[in-house]
């Protein structure tokens, strides 16, 4: 006799939408957050990052703030509060 | 093949048991060892006797978003071996991992390698015949193996904590296999955990921590509460695993009879074991560790309070354990969650 089997997984479509964000028509003289993880040379590399599109975009580092747990998600009101302030955003994992 | 919900509530058909564990494997569904293939008796059944609600959502996996519903844990439940009378155990324990301090995500994806310890209090221990005894972390017990393991296959099928993929431990841990113990009621000389935990009269409890790797700690020679513990102090201040992370003690029975000399009490055993796993600060500079620590005496975790101590074990031995956690601070933090009993009705 045939076994019927449940299925152990669930559907990705329950799961949070992690697609792409909107792409901005230019990156020309956009204003710019850092966010770093508070690891070890994350915001090394992001201030680089940054400094790197000043000088190619003519971008503006409007703002540079750490998330607080490497570990955790960024609390949303953070990305809210940064979301409302800079055209874009530029995250880096240091460690 | 698809996995949709659709999938789900029209069930899969395979030919006999060999298939069906070959087809799980095939999906990536196992651990690498083989699982009972779930077959929608065994989980109805499992379901049935916990008289949760199959769409409650147990736990979310807040970074991706994902449920862990009821259902979804009896399917793995069922895969890890588990029979019914486990399920209340790993309801709970799913409950507890749910909790924002402990850090589902973190814990689970670190490179640290964490395995989420289970530790069950109270008088399920003995009713669905779990050990606590000789051989207390592995292996020989159907419930110890077999809820450890279910939690480790919720990981990674609902929350597709897929090792190489979005579980990128270094290392590893063999404790992701499965690390459930049980608190050792007879040997205890202190206030069992669900005494602590201020749960009604006769409840039962799990504790949950994102631990890693087990030191084994010997003494065999010492007959002073304080040779003992000063032994269990200086493997917690190793350079290796000094942070201010929270920790976990786990007694042999030998150990806990002697260190409970003279009326010795756990509060007492916390503070003595805090006091003394410390290190000066200037040896974690020396090998580039230290962070921004002002203190003098650099001490593992940050209170008493952060250092978890039970007792479990064979009756002979001076062996006991420590565990430290995966997090250095306080990414993840251990939380307890009441049992639930099965329902009669």
């Amino acid at each position: 006799m045939a076994l019927q089997l449940y299925d152990p997984t669930i559907d990705d479509m329950e799961a949070r939408d992690t697609s792409e964000a909107q792409r901005l028509p230019s990156l020309e003289n956009c204003t710019i957050g850092l966010l770093t993880n508070g690891k070890v040379n994350a915001d090394i590399l992001l201030r680089e990052v940054g400094s790197l599109f000043e000088q190619r975009n003519n971008c503006r580092v409007l703002l540079e703030e750490n998330k607080g747990n490497a570990s955790r998600p960024a609390p949303a009101e953070l990305l809210q509060q940064i979301a409302a302030d800079v055209d874009f955003m530029v995250t880096a994992v240091g460690d | 093949m698809t996995t949709t919900r659709e999938a789900r509530n029209q069930p899969l058909e395979l030919d006999d048991e060999m298939s069906a564990i070959a087809y799980c494997y095939q999906q990536g569904w196992t651990d690498g060892l083989p699982v009972v293939p779930p077959t929608t008796a065994l989980v109805d059944e499992m379901l049935e006797a916990s008289g949760e609600d199959p769409e409650s959502i147990l736990a979310t996996h807040t970074t991706t978003g994902r449920h862990c519903s009821a259902h979804s844990a009896a399917v793995n439940s069922v895969m890890a071996g588990c029979l019914p009378e486990y399920f209340p155990i790993v309801a709970a324990a799913l409950r507890a991992m749910s909790h924002r301090e402990y850090n589902y995500h973190g814990s689970t994806a670190s490179t640290g390698g964490a395995a989420p310890l289970v530790i069950v209090s109270g008088p399920i221990v003995d009713a669905i015949g779990m050990n606590s005894g000789v051989n207390t972390f592995g292996s020989g017990n159907r419930p110890n193996a077999t809820i450890g393991r279910a939690i480790r296959l919720v990981h990674l099928n609902v929350f597709k904590m897929v090792p190489g993929v979005t579980d990128r431990s270094t290392q590893g841990n063999p404790g992701k296999y499965s690390l459930c113990i049980a608190e050792n009621s007879q040997a205890n000389p202190w206030a069992s955990l669900v005494e602590e935990s201020g749960f009604p009269s006769g409840s039962s409890c799990v504790t949950v921590y994102a631990a890693s790797a087990f030191h084994n700690i010997e003494n065999h020679y010492s007959s002073e509460g304080d040779g003992v513990l000063m032994t269990i102090a200086d493997s917690m201040a190793s350079l290796g695993s000094l942070t201010h992370g929270q920790s976990v003690v786990v007694l042999s029975p030998e150990h806990a009879s002697i260190v409970a000399q003279n009326g010795r009490t756990k509060l007492q055993v916390q503070e003595f074991l805090f006091a003394h796993a410390q290190r000066p600060i200037e040896e974690l500079r020396k090998v580039g560790k230290g962070g921004k620590a002002k203190e003098e005496q650099f001490h593992r975790g940050l209170s008493p309070d952060d250092i978890l101590v039970t007792v479990a074990g064979g009756e002979a031995g001076g062996h006991s354990a420590f565990l430290p956690s995966w997090s250095r601070m306080r990414g993840s933090v251990m939380q307890t969650e009441i049992i639930k009993p099965i329902s009669k009705d």
